[in-house]
């Protein structure tokens, strides 16, 4: 066994140790806090979808509304008269 | 559709449920460690830790796919606590005349250094693993635990058996050992590609056998 390996499975030994007790709710609490986790998260997905929706359908009525591949109508240019 | 969400909940909840009773007394113990709170008491921080690293586990439950919920969360809770540590990186200043807490096994290292003590000695974490979930090279990550290890057996531990090991240098218990160490300050810049320097301080020799 080389010098550092001796050195590592040295502390090793020192880390290992009894664990410590689990508090018993500990599963309930981080399935509480878990859940929590979920339903934000969940929220916040709805909400994205929800906005990108709306913001589709905005899009679409000003599309439709305003149609704006038509050429613009030409107020600029003077009637052409006297011909 | 309720009915069968309702269901999928509880079976989540029933595995979860088994997986805590199975695991959380090591993560428990790797957190004690992290935190640096004594053992055998109670340990709120360290229990935070688990607890926040657990939930975040219990939401990502069904899409693990096959991955082992102990390496996730073993990985969440190694995440929070090195961007926590990051958050919390200045010592809290104590008031003059109070004695400091009294620490855990790993008090006197750095935040870093006991990320990567318990991810590779106690949990037997790969090296290019420990980096990969640290975003360090691996290089620095062998080097903080080199480190770490030096610093482990140069001290005794707090409450260890045995008298305090007289050290090369004096050291102060409320200092932390943070600088890089053995490198002058006027040496040149080292790449780390270059042939691997010892980067832990030179163990003392005649603590070979004093320590425990």
């Amino acid at each position: 066994m080389s010098l550092p390996d001796r050195k590592e499975a040295e502390v090793r030994r020192m880390l290992d140790g009894p664990h410590p007790p689990v508090p018993p709710d500990l599963a309930r609490r981080a399935t509480a806090d878990g859940r929590r986790l979920l339903s934000h998260r969940r929220l916040a997905r709805r909400a994205l979808w929800l906005l990108t929706l709306a913001a589709l359908a905005v899009l679409l009525i000003w599309a439709a509304v305003d149609q704006p591949w038509l050429p613009p109508p030409t107020h600029t240019t003077p009637p052409l008269e006297g011909w | 559709m309720r009915e069968r969400r309702a269901a999928q909940e509880r079976r989540r909840a029933r595995e979860f449920e088994a997986f805590v009773a199975g695991a959380a007394g090591r993560l428990l113990r790797a957190a004690t460690l992290l935190t640096a709170e004594p053992e055998g008491q109670p340990a709120p921080a360290a229990e935070r830790l688990l607890t926040l690293a657990l939930a975040r586990t219990y939401a990502v439950w069904d899409r693990l796919r096959g991955e082992d919920p102990y390496d996730r969360a073993r990985q969440e809770m190694a995440a929070h606590f090195a961007h926590s540590a990051w958050r919390a990186r200045l010592p809290r200043p104590l008031r003059p005349g109070t004695p400091p807490p009294p620490g855990g096994l790993l008090e006197r290292l750095s935040p870093q250094e006991r990320l990567v003590l318990v991810l590779r000695l106690y949990e037997g974490v790969a090296e290019e693993q420990t980096a990969a979930q640290l975003g360090l090279p691996a290089e620095r990550v062998h080097a903080l635990c080199l480190r770490a290890v030096g610093h482990m057996r140069s001290k005794p531990p707090p409450g260890g058996a045995g008298p305090p090991v007289p050290v090369g240098e004096a050291v102060h218990p409320a200092r932390k050992v943070r600088d890089v160490p053995a490198s002058p300050p006027d040496s040149p810049y080292v790449p780390e590609s270059s042939p691997p320097a010892p980067p832990a301080p030179p163990a003392p020799r005649h603590t070979e056998t004093a320590a425990p």
